[in-house]
Protein backbone atom coordinates (compact mmCIF):
# COMPACT_ATOMS: atom_id res chain seq x y z
CA UNK A 1 0.00 0.00 0.00
CA UNK A 2 1.30 3.37 -0.72
CA UNK A 3 2.29 5.43 2.22
CA UNK A 4 -0.11 8.49 1.24
CA UNK A 5 -3.32 7.86 -0.52
CA UNK A 6 -5.37 10.88 -2.75
CA UNK A 7 -8.33 10.95 -2.94
CA UNK A 8 -10.09 10.61 -6.43
CA UNK A 9 -13.10 13.67 -6.72
CA UNK A 10 -14.21 13.39 -9.83
CA UNK A 11 -14.03 11.41 -13.15
CA UNK A 12 -11.60 13.04 -16.41
CA UNK A 13 -12.36 13.49 -19.45
CA UNK A 14 -9.44 14.06 -21.09
CA UNK A 15 -5.46 13.72 -20.11
CA UNK A 16 -4.93 17.31 -18.88
CA UNK A 17 -7.73 17.01 -16.94
CA UNK A 18 -7.30 13.66 -15.65
CA UNK A 19 -3.36 15.25 -14.56
CA UNK A 20 -4.83 18.41 -13.56
CA UNK A 21 -6.98 16.64 -11.12
CA UNK A 22 -4.20 13.89 -9.58
CA UNK A 23 -2.10 17.00 -9.20
CA UNK A 24 -4.75 18.99 -7.39
CA UNK A 25 -5.88 16.37 -4.91
CA UNK A 26 -4.93 16.84 -1.70
CA UNK A 27 -2.44 14.77 0.05
CA UNK A 28 -4.33 12.56 3.15
CA UNK A 29 -2.80 12.12 6.07
CA UNK A 30 -1.61 8.52 7.08
CA UNK A 31 -2.80 7.71 10.99
CA UNK A 32 0.79 7.31 11.50
CA UNK A 33 1.98 10.73 10.57
CA UNK A 34 -1.10 12.41 12.54
CA UNK A 35 -0.42 10.32 15.92
CA UNK A 36 3.13 11.47 15.57
CA UNK A 37 1.55 15.50 14.54
CA UNK A 38 -0.77 15.22 17.81
CA UNK A 39 1.86 13.48 19.85
CA UNK A 40 0.01 10.58 20.63
CA UNK A 41 -0.29 6.63 19.67
CA UNK A 42 -2.42 5.82 16.24
CA UNK A 43 -4.97 3.76 18.37
CA UNK A 44 -5.59 6.55 20.84
CA UNK A 45 -5.90 8.73 17.75
CA UNK A 46 -8.44 6.40 16.35
CA UNK A 47 -10.08 6.46 20.12
CA UNK A 48 -10.40 10.20 20.04
CA UNK A 49 -11.82 10.65 16.06
CA UNK A 50 -14.47 7.97 17.09
CA UNK A 51 -15.34 9.70 20.32
CA UNK A 52 -15.26 12.65 18.81
CA UNK A 53 -17.65 12.24 15.81
CA UNK A 54 -19.02 9.44 17.20
CA UNK A 55 -17.82 7.07 14.83
CA UNK A 56 -16.67 3.26 15.90
CA UNK A 57 -15.79 2.74 12.18
CA UNK A 58 -13.12 5.05 12.54
CA UNK A 59 -10.61 2.81 14.50
CA UNK A 60 -10.46 0.78 11.47
CA UNK A 61 -8.99 4.02 9.47
CA UNK A 62 -5.44 3.71 7.97
CA UNK A 63 -5.58 7.99 6.74
CA UNK A 64 -7.32 10.64 7.98
CA UNK A 65 -9.98 11.79 5.73
CA UNK A 66 -9.57 15.32 4.66
CA UNK A 67 -12.75 16.50 6.39
CA UNK A 68 -11.53 15.57 9.57
CA UNK A 69 -8.33 16.78 9.66
CA UNK A 70 -9.01 19.75 11.21
CA UNK A 71 -9.61 17.98 14.42
CA UNK A 72 -5.84 17.50 14.39
CA UNK A 73 -5.51 20.80 15.94
CA UNK A 74 -7.73 20.31 18.16
CA UNK A 75 -6.71 17.30 19.66
CA UNK A 76 -2.88 18.71 19.50
CA UNK A 77 -3.84 21.70 21.78
CA UNK A 78 -6.06 19.83 24.31
CA UNK A 79 -3.07 17.43 24.34
CA UNK A 80 -0.49 20.11 25.42
CA UNK A 81 -2.95 21.40 27.54
CA UNK A 82 -3.05 18.22 29.83
CA UNK A 83 0.76 18.47 29.92
CA UNK A 84 0.51 21.61 31.36
CA UNK A 85 -1.57 20.52 33.57
CA UNK A 86 -0.47 17.71 34.57
CA UNK A 87 2.88 18.56 36.09
CA UNK A 88 0.74 21.45 38.04
CA UNK A 89 -1.37 19.16 39.83
CA UNK A 90 1.75 16.71 40.81
CA UNK A 91 2.93 19.93 42.41
CA UNK A 92 -0.16 20.29 44.76
CA UNK A 93 -0.32 16.81 45.58
CA UNK A 94 3.50 16.97 46.69
CA UNK A 95 3.26 20.47 48.65
CA UNK A 96 0.21 19.37 50.60
CA UNK A 97 0.81 17.12 53.70
CA UNK A 98 -2.26 15.76 54.62
CA UNK A 99 -4.89 16.02 51.89
CA UNK A 100 -8.71 14.89 52.91
CA UNK A 101 -9.55 11.94 51.47
CA UNK A 102 -13.05 12.95 50.15
CA UNK A 103 -11.40 15.70 48.58
CA UNK A 104 -8.54 13.96 46.76
CA UNK A 105 -10.89 11.25 45.22
CA UNK A 106 -13.61 13.86 43.01
CA UNK A 107 -9.87 14.71 41.97
CA UNK A 108 -8.60 11.00 41.10
CA UNK A 109 -11.73 10.60 38.99
CA UNK A 110 -11.74 13.95 37.51
CA UNK A 111 -8.16 13.90 36.82
CA UNK A 112 -8.52 11.13 34.09
CA UNK A 113 -11.21 12.28 32.15
CA UNK A 114 -9.98 15.38 31.29
CA UNK A 115 -6.61 13.58 30.39
CA UNK A 116 -9.01 11.54 28.01
CA UNK A 117 -10.81 14.36 26.57
CA UNK A 118 -7.48 16.15 25.69
CA UNK A 119 -5.99 12.58 24.65
CA UNK A 120 -3.56 11.49 27.13
CA UNK A 121 -3.77 8.55 29.22
CA UNK A 122 -2.14 8.65 32.32
CA UNK A 123 -2.39 5.76 34.53
CA UNK A 124 -1.33 4.76 37.67
CA UNK A 125 1.97 3.78 36.38
CA UNK A 126 2.79 7.32 36.47
CA UNK A 127 3.32 7.63 40.11
CA UNK A 128 4.94 3.63 40.37
CA UNK A 129 8.20 3.14 41.17
CA UNK A 130 8.53 0.59 38.64
CA UNK A 131 9.72 -2.55 41.18
CA UNK A 132 7.94 -5.53 40.82
CA UNK A 133 6.09 -7.59 43.52
CA UNK A 134 9.01 -10.26 42.52
CA UNK A 135 12.08 -7.81 42.22
CA UNK A 136 10.88 -6.24 45.72
CA UNK A 137 10.82 -9.14 47.65
CA UNK A 138 14.19 -10.47 46.43
CA UNK A 139 15.53 -6.65 47.65
CA UNK A 140 13.64 -7.77 51.11
CA UNK A 141 15.31 -10.88 50.95
CA UNK A 142 18.99 -9.94 50.21
CA UNK A 143 18.50 -6.89 53.35
CA UNK A 144 17.43 -9.75 55.48
CA UNK A 145 20.39 -11.96 54.38
CA UNK A 146 22.64 -8.67 54.57
CA UNK A 147 21.98 -8.21 58.18
CA UNK A 148 21.94 -11.55 59.20
CA UNK A 149 26.10 -11.58 57.61
CA UNK A 150 26.34 -8.58 59.46
CA UNK A 151 25.36 -10.24 63.30
CA UNK A 152 26.95 -13.18 62.34
CA UNK A 153 30.28 -11.27 61.67
CA UNK A 154 29.66 -9.29 64.88
CA UNK A 155 29.33 -12.37 67.07
CA UNK A 156 32.60 -13.87 65.30
CA UNK A 157 34.71 -10.84 66.41
CA UNK A 158 33.07 -11.29 69.74
CA UNK A 159 34.31 -15.23 69.73
CA UNK A 160 37.16 -14.26 68.31
CA UNK A 161 38.30 -11.62 71.01
CA UNK A 162 37.01 -14.31 73.77
CA UNK A 163 39.37 -16.50 72.61
CA UNK A 164 42.51 -14.13 72.09
CA UNK A 165 41.52 -13.37 76.02
CA UNK A 166 41.55 -16.71 76.94
CA UNK A 167 44.40 -17.51 75.30
CA UNK A 168 46.40 -14.39 76.65
CA UNK A 169 45.22 -15.65 80.34
CA UNK A 170 46.59 -19.07 79.64
CA UNK A 171 49.75 -18.06 78.63
CA UNK A 172 49.91 -15.84 81.48
CA UNK A 173 49.03 -18.86 83.67
CA UNK A 174 52.11 -20.89 81.66
CA UNK A 175 54.57 -18.51 82.27
CA UNK A 176 53.75 -18.62 86.08
CA UNK A 177 53.74 -22.12 86.16
CA UNK A 178 57.15 -21.39 84.07
CA UNK A 179 58.21 -19.37 86.78
CA UNK A 180 57.73 -21.90 89.66
CA UNK A 181 58.90 -24.82 87.72
CA UNK A 182 62.30 -22.77 87.05
CA UNK A 183 62.02 -22.02 90.79
CA UNK A 184 61.93 -25.76 91.91
CA UNK A 185 64.69 -26.21 89.62
CA UNK A 186 66.91 -23.64 90.93
CA UNK A 187 65.96 -25.55 94.56
CA UNK A 188 66.87 -28.82 92.81
CA UNK A 189 69.95 -27.18 92.07
CA UNK A 190 71.15 -25.66 95.24
CA UNK A 191 69.75 -29.05 97.06
CA UNK A 192 71.92 -31.01 94.86
CA UNK A 193 75.26 -28.56 95.44
CA UNK A 194 74.61 -28.53 99.21
CA UNK A 195 74.41 -32.29 99.26
CA UNK A 196 77.58 -32.86 96.98
CA UNK A 197 79.14 -30.30 99.05
CA UNK A 198 78.62 -32.29 102.44
CA UNK A 199 79.76 -35.48 100.97
CA UNK A 200 82.64 -33.81 99.69
CA UNK A 201 83.75 -31.72 103.06
CA UNK A 202 83.09 -35.31 104.99
CA UNK A 203 85.33 -37.01 102.53
CA UNK A 204 88.04 -34.05 102.87
CA UNK A 205 87.42 -34.21 106.51
CA UNK A 206 88.62 -38.17 106.81
CA UNK A 207 92.30 -37.91 107.03
CA UNK A 208 94.69 -41.06 106.50
CA UNK A 209 94.68 -41.86 110.30
CA UNK A 210 90.91 -42.43 110.16
CA UNK A 211 91.72 -44.92 106.66
CA UNK A 212 94.56 -46.23 109.22
CA UNK A 213 91.68 -46.86 112.08
CA UNK A 214 89.30 -48.51 110.04
CA UNK A 215 91.67 -51.08 108.79
CA UNK A 216 93.00 -51.90 112.02
CA UNK A 217 89.49 -52.76 112.80
CA UNK A 218 89.12 -54.27 110.13
CA UNK A 219 91.70 -56.70 111.06
CA UNK A 220 93.76 -55.33 107.67
CA UNK A 221 97.79 -55.16 108.74
CA UNK A 222 99.10 -51.18 107.12
CA UNK A 223 101.99 -51.03 105.38
CA UNK A 224 103.40 -47.80 103.15
CA UNK A 225 102.71 -49.56 100.14
CA UNK A 226 99.76 -50.33 101.44
CA UNK A 227 99.08 -46.39 102.29
CA UNK A 228 100.50 -45.21 98.76
CA UNK A 229 97.59 -47.41 97.45
CA UNK A 230 95.24 -46.56 99.07
CA UNK A 231 95.91 -42.67 98.69
CA UNK A 232 96.89 -43.04 95.04
CA UNK A 233 92.98 -44.59 95.09
CA UNK A 234 91.41 -42.19 97.01
CA UNK A 235 93.27 -39.44 94.54
CA UNK A 236 92.02 -40.90 92.02
CA UNK A 237 88.49 -41.13 93.21
CA UNK A 238 88.16 -37.55 94.87
CA UNK A 239 89.44 -36.87 91.33
CA UNK A 240 86.48 -38.64 89.25
CA UNK A 241 83.84 -37.47 92.38
CA UNK A 242 84.84 -34.26 91.53
CA UNK A 243 84.62 -34.16 88.12
CA UNK A 244 81.45 -35.69 88.66
CA UNK A 245 80.40 -33.39 91.31
CA UNK A 246 81.08 -30.33 88.84
CA UNK A 247 79.05 -31.80 86.13
CA UNK A 248 76.10 -32.39 88.72
CA UNK A 249 76.77 -29.22 89.55
CA UNK A 250 76.56 -27.53 86.54
CA UNK A 251 73.69 -29.68 85.10
CA UNK A 252 71.53 -30.43 87.91
CA UNK A 253 67.97 -30.53 85.99
CA UNK A 254 69.34 -33.59 84.57
CA UNK A 255 69.58 -35.58 87.44
CA UNK A 256 66.62 -34.44 89.48
CA UNK A 257 64.04 -33.49 87.00
CA UNK A 258 62.08 -36.78 86.78
CA UNK A 259 61.26 -36.81 90.79
CA UNK A 260 59.18 -33.84 91.90
CA UNK A 261 60.53 -35.04 95.75
CA UNK A 262 62.74 -32.05 96.21
CA UNK A 263 60.73 -29.11 97.10
CA UNK A 264 61.46 -25.97 99.24
CA UNK A 265 59.92 -27.50 101.81
CA UNK A 266 62.40 -30.82 101.26
CA UNK A 267 64.97 -28.37 101.07
CA UNK A 268 64.50 -26.88 104.42
CA UNK A 269 64.24 -30.05 106.42
CA UNK A 270 67.40 -31.00 105.08
CA UNK A 271 69.64 -32.27 107.41
CA UNK A 272 72.76 -31.04 106.07
CA UNK B 1 -2.08 -32.93 9.50
CA UNK B 2 -1.74 -31.38 12.84
CA UNK B 3 1.58 -30.83 13.89
CA UNK B 4 0.77 -29.23 16.81
CA UNK B 5 -1.03 -31.09 19.53
CA UNK B 6 -3.97 -28.39 21.02
CA UNK B 7 -3.55 -27.68 24.80
CA UNK B 8 -5.95 -26.35 27.50
CA UNK B 9 -6.19 -22.67 28.65
CA UNK B 10 -5.53 -23.09 31.85
CA UNK B 11 -8.39 -22.39 35.08
CA UNK B 12 -7.71 -18.59 35.09
CA UNK B 13 -9.40 -15.17 35.00
CA UNK B 14 -6.44 -13.96 32.13
CA UNK B 15 -4.80 -16.01 29.65
CA UNK B 16 -1.30 -14.90 27.95
CA UNK B 17 -1.15 -14.76 24.17
CA UNK B 18 1.24 -17.88 23.57
CA UNK B 19 -1.02 -19.87 26.14
CA UNK B 20 -3.78 -18.81 23.52
CA UNK B 21 -1.26 -19.67 20.93
CA UNK B 22 -1.07 -23.39 21.82
CA UNK B 23 -5.08 -23.33 22.49
CA UNK B 24 -5.58 -22.63 18.84
CA UNK B 25 -2.58 -24.90 17.65
CA UNK B 26 -1.27 -21.28 15.93
CA UNK B 27 1.80 -19.06 16.37
CA UNK B 28 2.24 -16.70 19.14
CA UNK B 29 3.33 -14.18 16.94
CA UNK B 30 -0.21 -14.41 14.93
CA UNK B 31 -2.02 -14.12 18.10
CA UNK B 32 -0.04 -11.18 18.97
CA UNK B 33 -0.63 -9.54 15.34
CA UNK B 34 -4.90 -10.37 16.22
CA UNK B 35 -4.13 -9.31 19.67
CA UNK B 36 -3.26 -6.23 19.31
CA UNK B 37 -3.59 -5.14 15.83
CA UNK B 38 -7.09 -6.78 14.75
CA UNK B 39 -8.93 -7.02 17.31
CA UNK B 40 -8.23 -3.28 18.78
CA UNK B 41 -10.79 -1.92 16.32
CA UNK B 42 -13.85 -3.56 18.45
CA UNK B 43 -14.40 -0.86 21.61
CA UNK B 44 -15.13 -3.10 23.92
CA UNK B 45 -12.24 -5.10 23.26
CA UNK B 46 -10.23 -1.74 23.18
CA UNK B 47 -11.63 -0.88 27.10
CA UNK B 48 -10.26 -3.58 28.41
CA UNK B 49 -6.44 -3.38 26.89
CA UNK B 50 -3.75 -2.21 29.18
CA UNK B 51 -2.48 1.10 28.32
CA UNK B 52 0.98 2.69 28.43
CA UNK B 53 1.39 6.01 29.17
CA UNK B 54 1.24 7.56 25.42
CA UNK B 55 -2.03 5.43 25.12
CA UNK B 56 -0.70 2.47 22.98
CA UNK B 57 -1.98 -0.39 24.11
CA UNK B 58 0.81 -2.49 26.33
CA UNK B 59 2.80 -5.14 24.23
CA UNK B 60 2.64 -8.63 25.58
CA UNK B 61 -0.45 -8.41 27.86
CA UNK B 62 -2.69 -11.21 29.02
CA UNK B 63 -5.68 -11.46 27.52
CA UNK B 64 -9.15 -11.54 29.34
CA UNK B 65 -12.23 -14.62 28.66
CA UNK B 66 -13.78 -11.98 26.31
CA UNK B 67 -10.72 -10.69 24.85
CA UNK B 68 -9.47 -14.34 24.33
CA UNK B 69 -12.70 -15.11 22.71
CA UNK B 70 -12.83 -11.85 20.19
CA UNK B 71 -9.17 -13.18 19.38
CA UNK B 72 -10.43 -16.72 18.42
CA UNK B 73 -13.34 -16.02 16.65
CA UNK B 74 -10.83 -13.61 14.54
CA UNK B 75 -8.04 -16.47 13.91
CA UNK B 76 -10.84 -18.81 12.88
CA UNK B 77 -12.39 -15.87 10.32
CA UNK B 78 -9.13 -15.23 9.51
CA UNK B 79 -8.49 -19.02 8.63
CA UNK B 80 -11.40 -19.50 6.63
CA UNK B 81 -10.56 -16.10 4.49
CA UNK B 82 -7.27 -16.94 4.17
CA UNK B 83 -8.14 -20.38 2.41
CA UNK B 84 -10.61 -18.26 0.13
CA UNK B 85 -8.14 -15.27 -0.60
CA UNK B 86 -5.55 -17.88 -2.05
CA UNK B 87 -2.32 -16.07 -1.09
CA UNK B 88 -3.70 -12.01 -0.91
CA UNK B 89 -4.14 -9.48 2.18
CA UNK B 90 -6.86 -11.49 4.29
CA UNK B 91 -5.97 -9.72 7.39
CA UNK B 92 -7.28 -6.61 6.45
CA UNK B 93 -10.67 -8.48 5.41
CA UNK B 94 -10.48 -9.48 8.62
CA UNK B 95 -10.14 -5.73 10.06
CA UNK B 96 -12.20 -4.61 8.11
CA UNK B 97 -14.86 -7.37 8.66
CA UNK B 98 -14.33 -6.99 12.48
CA UNK B 99 -15.40 -3.12 12.26
CA UNK B 100 -18.23 -3.98 10.34
CA UNK B 101 -19.83 -6.70 12.61
CA UNK B 102 -18.61 -4.61 15.93
CA UNK B 103 -22.10 -5.79 17.61
CA UNK B 104 -21.46 -9.34 16.97
CA UNK B 105 -18.19 -9.81 18.75
CA UNK B 106 -19.12 -6.92 21.58
CA UNK B 107 -19.11 -7.93 24.98
CA UNK B 108 -22.77 -8.53 25.33
CA UNK B 109 -22.63 -10.47 22.46
CA UNK B 110 -20.26 -12.43 24.56
CA UNK B 111 -22.02 -12.78 27.89
CA UNK B 112 -25.24 -13.66 25.97
CA UNK B 113 -23.77 -16.47 24.34
CA UNK B 114 -22.14 -17.51 27.46
CA UNK B 115 -25.25 -17.49 29.32
CA UNK B 116 -26.56 -20.11 26.21
CA UNK B 117 -23.52 -22.43 26.59
CA UNK B 118 -23.84 -22.47 30.64
CA UNK B 119 -27.30 -22.84 30.43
Amino acid sequence: MPRTTKKAQSTANTAAEGISMILDTPVLKTVSEAASFVGCAEIRLLELFCDALKLPEALGWEVIPQEHEHLLNEFKSQANATVQVLPEAVKTSETSVEPPKTAETPSNDEAPKEVEKAGKMTQGKSNSSGMTKKSQKAIDLELKNAKAIEFGIEKTEEIINLQNEFAKGAHEQKKRELAKLNGRLKVREAAHRKALLAIKKETEERSEEDILLSLKAAGIETSEELLEDIKAFSEMALGKFQTVFEETIANPWETGLESDSTDLEDFENWNV
Amino acid sequence: MQTVEKDLLPQKTRWSQRAIARHLCSDRKTVKAYAEQLAVVIPDYLKECPRNSDGSVESGFALTQYQCWVVCQLVTLGRAIKADMNGTAYRKVVKATAIAKAHLLSKKAFESQSDVTAA
